[in-house]
């Protein structure tokens, strides 16, 4: 008799786990595609900011910041947008590429210098700023236009204009 | 989607304050940071304190017979969190970070706080941890870039640890009395860096 009574205590209690964590796997919504969007967007913008607060704490040299602070900028200004044509073709991997890999290689490679060092590469930073920043133009020109095969279009140049920029970094 | 607007709406104006601020930063270099002196800081300075880069948005400064301390209202640039330094010139620099506001509710009567700073003795329990009877003092607060002067009258507890338990009787008796109470610590001032000034 305890014997069928214990195996009834322990069916229960697995059932009651097994219910419970059943219970939990369902509160898991997935996230919607908008909840998506929205995450994205705000790591994006968390990027850039990141990348202007280290460059504001080790840059001292004015004419770098600013061309940073445009491209900054600029991005700022159609992460939202460019974050809803994720799906769209390369240039929105473009516009992550240089949020994520171009701009904080450039930054931090820079603050790495000897103030030396920095002197002498000015001019090259502010020359490969001013690339990225053209591309964040083209792409927000793209954007405005509302048209996508435009937008595609534009995409194919601006990789092809990337290729010509990896290969100098 | 109705929420998610809302919230990036949120998120939108957070990180436009935040760029704003950061865009005032003009960073001393590194060599010439140790030159620096807590007491030159103001209005618009930042500071580095552990992962923090703190922005000062308003200045403080209190005034007593004897001598007076500056206050400084910080701003993280990361997360917008506001906090508070009491910085104060003694035969070194005496540097007091703000750790909380305890709500007064936890405190006992004002009446009884009173009773305390006029027998000099006393205690009050906050958190686990007792605070004695230190001290209590009238100041004259006023803010950076204003004439205006405000009565306020301190009273400060000590915990054995060092912390400090101050309560703030800010008004008058026609208009009333209002009361603040912050639980505050020293820090070496060495753990400040300023980043610009």
């Amino acid at each position: 008799m305890t014997g069928i009574i214990l195996g009834l205590i322990l069916i229960g209690g697995v059932a009651f786990f097994v219910m419970k964590k059943k219970g939990d796997t369902v509160m898991e919504t997935p996230k919607t595609k908008e909840e998506v969007e929205v995450d994205t967007y705000k790591e994006s913008i968390n990027r850039l900011f990141t990348i202007n607060l280290v460059a504001r704490k080790n840059i001292l040299e004015a004419d770098v910041l600013k061309f940073l602070e445009d491209t900054i900028d600029g991005m700022r200004n159609v992460t939202e947008e460019i974050t809803k044509f994720k799906n769209f073709g390369e240039q929105s991997v473009m516009f992550s590429r240089i949020g994520e890999r171009y701009l904080p290689e450039l930054i931090q490679g820079y603050i790495n210098l000897s103030q030396t060092e920095r002197e002498t590469n000015s001019g090259k930073i502010i020359t490969d700023l001013s690339v990225l920043k053209s591309e964040v133009s083209l792409i927000e020109a793209s954007l405005s236009s509302s048209a996508t095969q435009d937008f595609e279009k534009t995409g194919k140049l601006i990789s092809a204009m990337f290729k010509k920029f990896e290969g100098d970094v | 989607m109705k929420n998610a607007t809302k919230s990036t709406n949120g998120f939108k104006m957070d990180m436009a304050r935040m760029f704003d601020i950061l865009r005032g930063m003009k960073i001393v270099p590194l060599d010439q940071r140790h030159k620096l002196s807590l007491l030159k800081l103001k209005k618009g300075s930042f500071i580095q304190m552990g992962n923090n880069t703190l922005f000062i948005e308003d200045v403080y400064t209190y005034r007593d017979k004897k001598e007076s301390w500056t206050e400084f209202k910080m701003v993280n640039v990361e997360t917008l969190e506001v906090s508070f330094m009491e910085v104060e010139e003694d035969d070194s620099i005496i540097v007091t970070l703000t750790e909380k506001e305890v709500p007064m509710r936890k405190l006992p009567h004002t009446d009884d706080i009173e009773d305390m700073s006029e027998d000099e003795d006393g205690e009050i329990v906050v958190d686990s941890e007792t605070y004695y009877y230190d001290d209590d003092y009238k100041a004259k607060f006023s803010r950076e870039g204003s004439t205006k002067e405000e009565k306020v009258y301190f009273y400060d507890f000590k915990s054995d640890a060092g912390k400090l338990l101050t309560i703030e009787e800010w008004g008058n008796k026609e208009e009333g009395w209002e009361y603040q109470a912050f639980i505050s610590s020293e820090i070496h001032e060495s753990s400040v860096e300023i980043l610009s000034l």
